[in-house]
């Protein structure tokens, strides 16, 4: 069947898929990576794309994480535009060149397919991408296979904005996500070149006009690098809501939203605070809870860095009460979201009753019934 | 190839005054003869000790476009390049230049990736046998009896060859080269310019500061290490390996002046036993003999 040019598609893949077709609409000029369970089928499906010239793009098959990410650092500074993608083991080998990445502002975009931490587990958490909250990144968690799509097309064009100019991780659920089909709208390739345009490189290795890029700094240097990279993030709080709109009109769905809104704020006794699926789930969870009379509302950030804190305590504001749920555990405090919430009622004099819980770690299976029940004892206690 | 002397002459200046070089440094001979022979290059500098001499941010010495990068990223990094010029279409010549640690100890998974994808990049090994940037530490190039920071009774391991385990990557040019011959060096870099792929210049560059030698006679150290036996010059080419003109007489080890006339002038080795200094020769001799199977 002959597919038109300028409608979408309706397709059923995983989000796996979902990261590959993202990949391949936004026309990355390099792309290199290493296999990791479960990103693995992120790579062989961009792989099977290249092979038949579905993408015009430099694919590099490397030996490492480690050195996947230091073939985009290079190729994003001889001016083209990059991706890679990992999980889990893999993040943390890739480490030393994430922070690199992060601190010299390479604008790539890397998917991070969430998987738990050893002794070995393949199943989802949030602890890899966690671990790199403070790298310098953009964090996205999306909540769905669609989401996935339409954040990673959106994360080319947030990474290279000239205002931001940083790399961006999207991060989604290991297997959750990545190995569960479900219907995926897929914009036409018209519309998505119409909203993210060619790369434009900021700066570039060029015998012709001769830098030197990473060059020993002194702590000055560093100090004004390091003020002009929190500049960036306080940018990117402003244009990422802006470019996410900008996709919205342009291709639709996405709404330009930091933190997601699920159910009736006016009323609720609990909001729900989670990342990725877990939000997802809450979102059913509120309904179970309503047919026991219970108001509850979900805000899912989709955003964790720049943190969103702004709409966050608007939000917070109009409810008596929070759980917040991690899948992840900074060890010695407790779940990164909660610790980092609880710092923003603190700085904003809010009052309200705070809950948290830790989660799935591991891959434990967290369900909307668990959630629900979660809700319903913590209005118990009282 | 036979580069004329006038072409070497009239060559590109790469590298700047005011640089934080020492004196006698082995690195900025090599440097700015093999670089100053490339067309358009980027270079790609690990943690070494080329990434410390181009000064302070914003000053740079290096007159040419430099990626520094960690310390195991180099080929990695230069593949990326490599790639990423390709697709934009532009005529870029991408350099790997990293020290002995890059190249023998940390980077060796990058390198060998890079080189067994053939990578189009000219990888340069600059080697003064240790990790001199970070004060004199051993590393698996120091040769055996040399004292480092880390080795302070002398090294009791041989010295690794990098070059043999390069060579079963089967890249398409190999070379060793040293700053007391820079013609041929030259040469040679002239010369893997003209191939494509992944190739390798291995480049002796004597270290006064950590060999503990005077840095006056830097170039002499670098012919004595090729009269000595201690350091052959030859070039691999599909496999098959020649030496070069200056070292094919020492093939023969009664052509070869005694290793010890080296050793004298650098402090690393003065507590070196004569049966030390035996086994050291006969890691010079292995070495050779390794290499002959390949001609």
């Amino acid at each position: 069947m002959v597919q038109s040019l300028e409608k979408p598609q309706i397709k059923l893949m995983t989000g796996a898929e979902a990261v590959a077709t993202a990949a391949k609409l936004s026309r990355p000029q390099v792309i290199a990576a290493y296999p990791i369970t479960p990103q693995t089928k992120i790579v062989e499906t961009l792989s099977g794309m290249v092979t038949r010239g579905e993408i015009d793009t430099e694919y590099i098959n490397v030996e490492s994480e480690h050195s996947a990410m230091g073939a985009v650092i290079g190729a994003s500074l001889a001016g083209t535009r990059t991706f890679t993608a990992t999980s889990s083991h893999g993040l943390l080998y890739m480490g030393e060149l994430v922070w690199w990445a992060g601190m010299t502002r390479i604008p790539v975009v890397m998917p991070v397919v969430n998987r738990s931490l050893n002794p070995w587990n393949i199943w989802p958490d949030h602890q890899d991408a966690m671990a790199f909250r403070d790298a310098g990144w953009i964090q996205f968690y999306a909540k769905n296979n669609q989401e996935v799509l339409d954040l990673t097309i959106c994360a080319f064009k947030i990474a290279e904005h000239h205002k931001i100019w940083m790399p961006v991780m999207v991060c989604l659920d290991g297997f959750i996500l990545s190995h569960t089909s479900a219907q995926v709208e897929i914009p036409p390739q018209t519309k998505v070149d119409d909203f993210l345009p060619p790369f434009k490189p900021l700066a570039m290795l060029d015998p012709d006009d001769p830098f030197a890029h990473g060059s020993l700094t002194d702590s000055k240097g560093i100090w004004e690098q390091r003020m002009s990279l929190i500049d960036g993030f306080n940018n990117a709080c402003i244009l990422i809501p802006q470019i996410l709109t900008e996709y919205t009109e342009k291709i639709g769905r996405l709404g330009n939203y930091m933190i997601e809104v699920t159910g009736d704020i006016k009323g609720a006794e609990c909001a729900i605070i989670a990342l990725g699926t877990m939000g997802e789930e809450a979102e059913q969870a509120i309904e179970l809870l309503s047919e026991k009379n219970i108001k509850a509302v979900v805000f899912r950030p989709r955003v964790f860095r720049p943190f969103p804190k702004k709409e966050l305590i608007s939000l917070i504001r109009q409810v008596p009460r929070l759980l917040v749920i991690d899948r992840a555990v900074s060890f010695g405090n407790a779940g990164q979201l909660a610790i980092e919430i609880q710092a923003e009622l603190y700085a904003h004099e809010v009052s309200v009753e705070f809950h948290q819980i830790i989660k799935g770690l591991g891959g434990m299976d967290v369900n909307y019934a668990d959630i629900a029940a979660e809700v319903e004892k913590i209005l118990k206690e009282e | 190839m036979n580069v004329k002397i006038p072409e070497m002459m009239n060559r590109p200046e790469v590298l700047l005054r005011g640089n934080f070089a020492c004196a006698g440094c082995g690195l900025s001979i090599a440097y700015k003869t093999a670089i100053s022979a490339l067309n358009r290059p980027i270079v790609v500098i690990p943690a070494c000790c080329a990434s410390v001499i181009q000064s302070l941010h914003p000053n740079v010495t290096y007159n040419v476009p430099t990626l520094n990068i960690a310390f195991a990223a180099h080929a990695s990094a230069a593949s990326g390049i490599a790639r990423a010029k390709k697709m934009r279409g532009e005529d870029t010549t991408t350099v790997v230049w990293s020290g002995d640690g890059g190249t023998y100890d940390i980077g060796l998974a990058t390198w060998s990736g890079a080189a067994e994808r053939n990578e189009n990049i000219i990888h340069f090994c600059y080697d003064n046998g240790f990790y001199s940037n970070t004060g004199a530490q051993r590393s698996s190039a120091t040769p055996r009896g040399a004292v480092t920071t880390t080795t302070p009774g002398g090294k009791r391991e041989k010295r690794k060859s990098v070059v043999r385990i390069m060579a079963a990557h089967d890249i398409p040019y190999i070379a060793t080269a040293s700053i007391g011959y820079p013609r041929d060096l030259y040469t040679k870099v002239k010369k893997a310019s003209l191939i494509e792929g992944y190739r390798f210049i291995l480049i002796d560059a004597p270290c006064p500061t950590g060999w503990n030698s005077d840095p006056a006679i830097t170039p002499e150290l670098g012919e004595l290490s090729v009269k000595t036996g201690f350091f052959p010059l030859y070039e691999i080419e599909e496999g098959k390996l020649t030496f070069s003109k200056r070292s094919i007489r020492y093939k023969d080890p009664a052509n070869r002046l005694p290793v010890e006339n080296y050793l004298e002038k650098q402090g690393r080795f003065k507590s070196m036993t004569s049966d030390q200094i035996k086994l050291l020769t006969d890691d010079l001799q292995h070495e050779w003999d390794m290499l002959s199977r390949l001609e």
